[in-house]
């Protein structure tokens, strides 16, 4: 997803596009089409390691006691909870 | 006395029921009153009587239209609103209201006032389709302003959870109702507008309940809220009937939490096999490419220049030949036209030319011969010879000579050395 990288995953995905609309299109000299293979595999590459870098946390928004705004991770659902995330305590004022 | 037919029970009751069950008028409307008797069956269908101060009228409220119903639980002494057919039941002879919608008493004055700000924020261009914004096809990570303990932010969570295990899920907790509401609900967004917190899409709302439930999200603020966020928004209150402002104001609206989490997040599944497409469109298109490249040069290799070189050499020079032979050709008959044309004048110069030829020989012949009897050759043939020195002088006399000198002498056929021994007295 949008990882902020060198390039992001939204720019990567749309070069990508770009690349293989032009291979298709056949247009190119046999040099440019491998250095453009090459360019999109790599994009691909990228994407892929973009995907695998999100870290999928769920944190909860909550003042501390200084009136700060801090993150704070929420609780793991656990086996037998049918919740799916609880906020971080019932000390942390949520709103 | 005058006769009358005489109805059936049945009869006057079906004709009461057609009477009543006709009318446009009685078949779309709706009904303000107090709910006495109220009770409900095990199958779900709720049963009363709507009165006010001089009558009532029985009211039946089934299990598929009061499931759609969000509103405070009805009870004995409520004032309601309710919608609904007037509809007749032959075997006892009863009418009743058969009830489709339900709305607390003061919701005309609600929807009034939303209908009243709708149009104040519209004229503003709060509403307008132009400021709408693309959601990010992407979210690396999605804000949610929403009740930290209610079931839309279990919602958003596990279908968000279920399309991108990887997305971050960063919440603002709020009150989604009751007093606070509203101004929790903006502090919960700004919050996430927040740059530092890094979030590409807000998701804000509450499951689904009554119009006043939901007012906090038809509040001013809060629609103004929704309109200036920084961070595209989607607006995800629950409900089915009438939209609340902030869905108009929001840059995507959804009917549910669930569904706000659908269209903001997308699946891990088909961004996978999207980047998969992508490998094979690019190995495919390599390929062709190199294909296509293989095809011409087999064509190209093909061609006889290259299979056989001496034969396209062969065919010039046949080509050549037949160039020359055409020329030689064109060539002959040309001489030969100019010949055919000039022949009687040809004939006529050749003949003489011949003439003088013959005569021209014969006085050569006869100029020759006297020049022989001229010639040494023929002085020498008659047994002369001619002395000469090394340096080619002719001698004629022994003083011209040395002793020993080698001289050269010329016969009529051949010549000798000899050497000079000595004058001969």
């Amino acid at each position: 997803m949008s990882k902020k990288t060198e390039i992001s995953f939204e720019q990567a995905l749309t070069e990508l596009e770009q690349i293989a609309e032009n291979l298709e299109r056949g247009q190119l000299t046999l040099e440019e089409s491998i250095k453009s293979y090459e360019r999109g595999m790599e994009l691909k590459i990228l994407c892929q390691a973009i995907l695998a870098e999100a870290e999928g946390k769920i944190e909860y928004l909550s003042k501390s006691g200084s009136g700060e705004t801090q993150k704070k991770t929420a609780s793991p659902k656990s086996e037998s909870s049918s919740r799916a995330a609880s906020p971080p305590s019932d000390d942390d004022e949520l709103f | 006395m005058e006769e009358t037919k005489t109805y059936s029970v049945s009869e006057i009751n079906s004709i009461v029921k057609q009477l009543l069950t006709g009318p446009d008028i009685l078949r779309n409307i709706w009904i303000q009153g107090e709910i006495s008797n109220y009770s409900k069956s095990h199958q779900g269908h709720i049963y009363f009587n709507l009165k006010d101060a001089k009558s009532l009228i029985a009211c039946t409220f089934f299990s598929y239209s009061n499931g759609r119903y969000k509103g405070k639980p009805l009870e004995n002494g409520m004032e309601i609103k309710a919608f609904g057919g007037i509809s007749v039941y032959e075997p006892r002879g009863q009418y009743n209201l058969n009830i489709s919608k339900v709305e607390e008493l003061g919701q005309g004055d609600l929807l009034l006032q939303i209908e009243e700000l709708k149009r104040k924020l519209a004229a503003q261009g709060v509403f307008d389709p132009e400021r709408k914004r693309k959601l990010p096809a992407f979210p690396w990570r999605i804000g949610v302003a929403t009740s930290p303990t209610g079931a839309a932010i279990e919602d958003i969570i596990r279908i968000s959870k279920q399309r991108f295990p990887n997305i971050d899920i960063l919440i603002s907790p709020c009150l989604v109702q009751g007093d606070g509401a509203p101004e929790s609900i903006i502090s919960a967004i700004n919050l996430l507008n927040d740059p530092k917190w890094d979030v590409d899409l807000i998701i804000a709302g509450r499951g689904g309940g009554s119009t006043e439930d939901l007012m906090a999200f038809n509040d001013e603020k809060v629609v103004l809220t929704f309109a200036g966020s920084r961070v595209p928004i989607i607006s995800a209150v629950g409900h089915q009937i009438d939209s609340v402002l902030s869905d108009l104001a929001a840059d995507h609206f959804a009917p549910t939490p669930t569904a706000a989490a659908e269209m903001a997040v997308p699946e891990m599944e088909l961004v996978e096999s999207g980047l998969a497409e992508f490998e094979v469109r690019l190995k495919t298109a390599l390929k062709n490419q190199a294909g296509n490249l293989k095809e011409k040069l087999r064509i190209l290799t093909n061609k006889k220049a290259f299979l056989d070189p001496r034969s396209m050499l062969n065919d010039r020079i046949l080509q050549l030949d037949e160039i020359n032979s055409r020329i030689h050709l064109l060539g002959k008959n040309y001489l030969m036209g100019a010949q055919n044309k000039f022949s009687p004048v040809s004939n006529g110069l050749l003949t003489s030319f011949k003439s003088q030829l013959e005569r021209k020989k014969k006085e050569f012949q006869l100029l020759s011969g006297k020049l022989d009897g001229f010639s040494p050759l023929g002085t020498l043939k008659r047994g002369y010879s001619v002395v000469r020195k090394k340096g080619k002088k002719v001698v004629t006399s022994p003083v011209q000579l040395e002793k020993e000198e080698e001289l050269e002498v010329i016969l009529a056929e051949g010549r000798i050395r000899v050497s000079y021994q000595g004058e001969i007295q």
